[in-house]
């Protein structure tokens, strides 16, 4: 039984951070946008987006995972497309790093609350 | 839709924002830094509750609703929230009756529509205000 709508599992950005909602999902929250996700869900974003971050600009990423993700670049506009099914989300790249490591930072956390056996506590670190 | 065909603009509004028949046959609605692709008769649910947000309401309404689709009013905020599956896009209201136009256009160019039916559900709004 949960007596919360929605807790805060990290933040880098006044208007970016990740919660936990209360049927237990994870909205990854972007200001303009989000994303509610099963935490395996997001485990796999986040897996890809790793992943993706480390290969060059120019290749288009697409994953064969559920949910299915795709990355692509765009040199005429420099942005970074971000496909997670339905859903497409476009960042400079800088704010593409941004994300990474938003959710690496609330993957870490929810495995940190994983093996201590407790709710994820509220986490802020600096978007640098 | 043949692969050879190349996608088709339904809608724009010189925003960087428009409404796309993709050549696989699924719809982008495209708000330049976030877009949801949906099926036709996904979009034509969509467009309706975003036609609907252009409506009267007040703080903490449901606006719209299809299944777990919805379109809430955050007015402190000046917001709709739209709900789709896992998208959650914020709107200013004031972004509302352009979009709206856009999509009344697309319905129209992609034909008829048949809407879901309407719902009552209870659903806290407090979860999806901006930070």
């Amino acid at each position: 039984m949960h007596d919360f709508e929605r807790r805060q599992i990290t933040r880098n950005d006044p208007d970016w951070a990740v919660f936990r909602l209360a049927d237990n999902s994870l909205q990854i929250d972007l200001g303009r946008a989000g994303l509610i996700l099963a935490e395996e869900a997001f485990r796999v974003l986040t897996n890809f987006v790793t992943m993706a971050i480390s290969i060059p600009l120019r290749a288009t990423v697409t994953s064969t995972t559920t949910p299915q993700c795709v990355l692509g670049y765009s040199r005429q506009t420099h942005t970074l497309t971000l496909g997670v099914e339905q859903t497409i989300l476009r960042f400079r790249p800088a704010e593409f790093e941004r994300f990474v490591r938003l959710c690496q930072h609330a993957t870490e956390t929810l495995e940190a609350a994983t093996h201590n056996g407790s709710p994820a506590h509220t986490r802020t670190f600096d978007r640098n | 839709m043949p692969e050879n065909q190349t996608h088709r603009l339904l809608a724009m509004d010189g925003h960087n924002r428009a409404i796309v028949h993709l050549t696989d046959g699924n719809i982008l609605l495209d708000l330049g830094t976030v877009g949801l692709i949906c099926t036709p008769a996904d979009f034509t649910t969509l467009a309706h509750m975003i036609v609907a947000g252009s409506g009267s309401y007040a703080t903490g309404d449901i606006i719209a609703c299809a299944g777990s689709r919805r379109v809430l009013y955050a007015g402190s905020y000046h917001i709709i929230i739209l709900l789709f599956d896992q998208t959650m896009l914020r709107l200013f209201t004031s972004e509302i009756p352009t979009l709206a136009a856009m999509c009344r256009k697309a319905v129209a160019t992609l034909g008829p529509v048949i809407p879901e039916p309407p719902c009552q559900p209870t659903l806290p709004i407090s979860r999806y205000l901006p930070n």
